[in-house]
Formats: structure tokens, C-alpha cells, sequence
């Protein structure tokens, strides 16, 4: 609890707070993880109005299931966990809007620019990340977000996705294999650690890579 | 993950790790090492979107519509459960209650048959507002707004839940409607404990007083969500208690049950139903 200022609650203290009645409790729970949390649902879902509808239904199920946590995992595992689960679940009731690719990049569709909604959605970048990551099947792109943009760790990523460490590494493997054409043209230095998961409201050293 | 892929999605051999290796050293093969930590270096540069302050406020509404209409589930008591779902022991609890459409879906054909038996056994035609839209549970641990809802919405339903008040259109939850609490005075026996809820065997919306949140969560808690038939204060081998009934099993809980803490003293199978609660029964089964 180091990286959390003096008299701040843990993850596990709200969480546990809220299953013993503190109104505000999940409310700073949601609040304080809320960017990672979006960007895993806006990452997988590659919709702003999915991912917004798949964070709304994964907060609201974690605020009713919260006493069924049983301090196994660390919150921030569990609530990652409930927003895949509910991502990918949007995701397969809406399977028939899902993109195939041939293989050639040059069929694969560009998503518009959200104005309004997110503005690195106008960057060059965002748009390239996007574009790249709706042409790979959902489980593949959820063990890339996880590992890949988010820093967690391949046991990590097992445990949020609820896989074996073996199916997150051949995941990625083949997320990445696939990406790679589409991301050739791109090149530029990267930051070395890129993105860092935190662990129970505490940013985490460990890094990611299958 | 839970449920099925659609089969776009399926790696039907990502499970055996040693056929996943082999194809690790596949892809491998097939494109440079350093050209896929390539991939993963740019994914991880990628910019972290921060969250819309509309996608914020809309969730935080959403979690205080929540807050003032439920609490949150705690462990599951340890009892016995009467209903079992499909497929194996999926336990339905308080707060589950028609989250899912099939499960909504169940109730609103429970509610229809109920209201049909009863239409028959009167003679006279239900008004009422569709089971989705009738009545809201409640949550006893939010402060005054959500004690204030829900006297509110007890109060309005006490004509019983077929004629229930439409619940505020800011719910999201539509749970199952009120039922009233009779004060009877009944000294129910063990031997004779279904014979005596089978003699009042009216339902829960009779006369009777609107019940708190407490005895409503625990109601809903020892019912696993069904409306019951009767929920009677009274006293069981000379003890203090409610005893609380659904058309096909009768619990005795005591004056201080809660929804997480239901101090249940017993639980017996109804059996010899009325006629008009069959079908329910065969529903519910």
C-alpha cells in the first residue's frame, strides 16, 4: 500500500467497505481505476459506445457480486477480469458486426475518428492501433491488451482472462504474427517499459511480455 | 471466458499447451523474433485513453441508481435451496432476480399463470402493469433516500403485486413487486406446520402491513427472490417468528432474520397444493 497516500483505503478495504454498506466505497473503488478499466473495454471492444456499455454492465455486476470476493486475486485482477468477461460477452452478441480480414492490409477497414468521445482517437497512432487490433479475433486481442498494452504479466493475464499462461503466450503469439503486416510500415522508439499494470491501487513493476 | 465463441473465434487447440508451444515455434519460424517485439513495443506505446467524463458521469449514475436500489450481495447463506436450475446447482440469490431475460423471462410467466389462477378462482379480470415494471427491491444500507424509496414503493404497492404501482423509471432493476406482512397470532406447530400455512394459504397481498426493508430483504433472501404467499408474524412452538411461505415450501425464520443473516429455524415442503397453484408449482419446477 506504499504507493497510496497516508489514510487512503486500499482497493480491498473499499471493496470490502461496500459489502458492508459504505455507500461511497465502490464509487471511489470505480473512480480510481476507471482510465485502466476503460481501456481495457475500448481496447477489446474497439467502440467507444461498446466499451461504454460493457463498463457500465461489468461496474454494476462487480457492485452487486462484490461479496462474493474472496481476496484470492488482487481487486484491481478481479475487476479487470469481470470487464473482459463483459466485453468479450458484448462482443459475441454482437459477433455478426465483427470484422474478418483476408490477410492483405490492404482490406482492412479504418475505423472514423471519434470526435468527442476520445481525443487520441484523431492521433495517426490511435488510429493504427485500432485499426490493427479490430482485425484480430477478441480472445487474441484481449490477451495483447492485457499483456501487451497494459504491462501485465503473462500469469497476470491468465488469471484476469482465465486461461492457462500456455493459451495467453500463444495468444499473443499469433495476435502479434498477425499484426505484424499491418504494423510494418510503422517504426519509432518505443518507451522500454510502455504501459505498467497496477496492483491494488499500486502501479506494479512487473512487466508484461509473453 | 465464459459461454462460446462464435467459431471465427475458436482455437479449439490453444488448451494443450504442448500443441501452443508447437505453434509458438510455428509463428516464430515464420516471422523474425525481433520484428513481433516489434508489435508488442508499439502496442505498449500505444496512448492509454482516459475515460470520457460523459462515459464517467453515466456510469457513476448508473452505480448510484444501484446504490439506491440494492446492497450488495454477500456470501451466500448456507441452507438448504429449494429450486434447482438447469445444468447442475446454479443458486439463484436476492438480488439476482430477474437480471437475466431468461430468468425475467421465467418470472413473467410465473406472474402470468399466478394471475390467471387467481382470475379464475375470482371470476374477475387483473389490471395490472407489466411484471417488468412492478415494483423495485431494495437496498436497507443506503442512507435516508433509499429507506425513504422504499417505504415509498410499499406503501403505493400494498393493493397487492397484481395491482401493483409502476416502479420510478430511473430503476433499472425490476424486481419482484411488495407483499404485505399478517400478523395472524397462529401458534404454528412442527407437526402441523404445512396443514396450518396451507389453511391460510392466501396470498402474501392480502390484508396486512407493508413490510420493512429488512424483513423485505430477507423474504426475498429466504425465497431466493420469489414473491411469497404469506408471510406471517406469529409464533412457532411458542416462539416468536415469521413464517414465511411460498406456494411450494414454508420457512420459519426469527424476528431478527436479515438477508444475509436469515436465523432460520425450519424449512418444510408444502405438499396437497390448492388447485389453482399447481400450474404455478409446475412452472416454478
Amino acid at each position: 500500500m506504499s504507493g497510496l497516500a497516508p489514510g487512503e483505503p486500499s482497493d480491498a478495504s473499499l471493496l470490502r467497505g461496500h459489502a458492508d454498506g459504505d455507500a461511497d466505497a465502490f464509487g471511489r473503488l470505480f473512480r480510481r481505476h476507471k482510465d485502466r478499466l476503460w481501456a481495457v473495454a475500448l481496447r477489446i471492444t474497439c467502440d467507444p459506445d461498446d466499451a461504454a456499455d460493457a463498463l457500465q454492465e461489468a461496474m454494476i455486476s462487480a457492485f452487486r457480486r462484490a461479496g462474493d470476493f474472496r481476496g484470492e486475486s488482487a481487486v484491481t485482477t478481479w475487476l479487470h477480469r469481470i470487464v473482459v468477461n463483459a466485453s468479450l460477452d458484448l462482443l459475441r452478441r454482437r459477433s455478426a458486426r465483427s470484422v474478418g480480414w483476408s490477410g492483405n492490409p490492404d482490406d482492412l477497414p479504418v475505423p472514423e475518428p471519434r470526435q468527442g468521445v476520445d481525443s487520441a482517437a484523431t492521433t495517426d497512432s490511435r488510429l493504427d492501433v485500432d485499426a490493427a487490433m479490430r482485425t484480430l479475433p477478441p480472445p487474441q486481442r484481449a490477451a495483447l491488451v492485457l499483456v501487451d498494452m497494459l504491462g501485465y504479466s503473462v500469469a497476470d493475464a491468465s488469471a484476469v482472462l482465465g486461461v492457462s499462461e500456455g493459451t495467453v503466450k500463444s495468444r499473443c503469439a499469433r495476435g502479434r504474427a498477425r499484426l505484424l503486416p499491418y504494423l510494418s510500415h510503422l517504426r519509432g522508439d518505443y518507451p522500454a517499459g510502455g504501459n505498467r499494470p497496477v496492483s491494488d491501487g499500486v502501479p506494479s513493476e512487473q512487466g508484461g511480455g509473453a | 471466458m465464459s459461454g462460446h465463441w462464435p467459431p471465427e473465434w475458436e482455437d479449439s487447440e490453444e488448451e494443450l499447451s504442448q500443441e501452443a508451444e508447437q505453434l509458438d515455434a510455428t509463428v516464430l519460424a515464420g516471422a523474425a523474433e525481433a520484428r513481433l517485439s516489434e508489435v508488442a513495443a508499439f502496442l505498449a506505446a500505444a496512448p492509454m485513453p482516459a475515460m470520457p467524463e460523459a462515459v464517467e458521469a453515466r456510469i457513476s449514475a448508473a452505480l448510484a441508481t444501484e446504490a439506491a436500489d440494492f446492497r450488495p450481495l454477500g456470501p451466500a447463506p448456507k441452507r438448504a435451496r429449494v429450486r434447482r436450475h438447469r445444468g447442475g446447482d446454479r443458486r439463484r440469490r436476492y438480488g439476482e432476480f430477474l437480471r437475466r431475460p431468461a430468468t425475467g423471462i421465467g418470472a413473467l410467466v410465473v406472474c402470468l399463470v399466478v394471475a390467471l389462477g387467481l382470475v379464475i378462482s375470482r371470476g374477475s379480470t387483473p389490471t395490472y402493469s407489466s411484471a417488468s415494471s412492478a415494483g423495485t427491491a431494495q437496498g436497507p444500507n443506503y442512507g435516508s433516500a433509499s429507506s425513504s424509496a422504499a417505504s415509498s414503493a410499499a406503501g403505493s404497492s400494498s393493493s397487492g403485486f397484481l395491482g401493483a404501482a409502476p416502479a420510478p423509471a430511473a430503476s433499472a432493476y425490476a424486481g419482484p413487486a411488495s407483499f404485505v406482512v399478517t400478523a395472524s397470532g397462529t401458534r404454528y406447530q412442527r407437526a402441523t406446520l404445512a396443514q396450518q400455512v396451507r389453511a391460510r394459504s392466501t396470498p402474501a397481498t392480502s390484508a396486512g402491513t407493508a413490510p420493512g426493508a429488512t424483513l423485505r430483504g430477507c423474504v426475498l433472501a429466504v425465497t431466493d427472490g420469489a414473491l411469497p404467499r404469506l408471510v406471517d408474524r406469529a409464533t412457532y412452538q411458542g416462539e416468536p417468528a415469521y413464517v414465511i411461505a411460498s406456494s411450494t415450501r414454508v420457512w420459519v425464520v426469527g424476528l431478527g432474520c436479515t438477508a444475509t443473516k436469515t436465523e432460520l429455524v425450519v424449512s418444510v415442503a408444502l405438499a396437497g397444493l390448492p388447485g389453482n397453484l399447481r400450474a404455478l408449482v409446475s412452472v416454478e419446477q
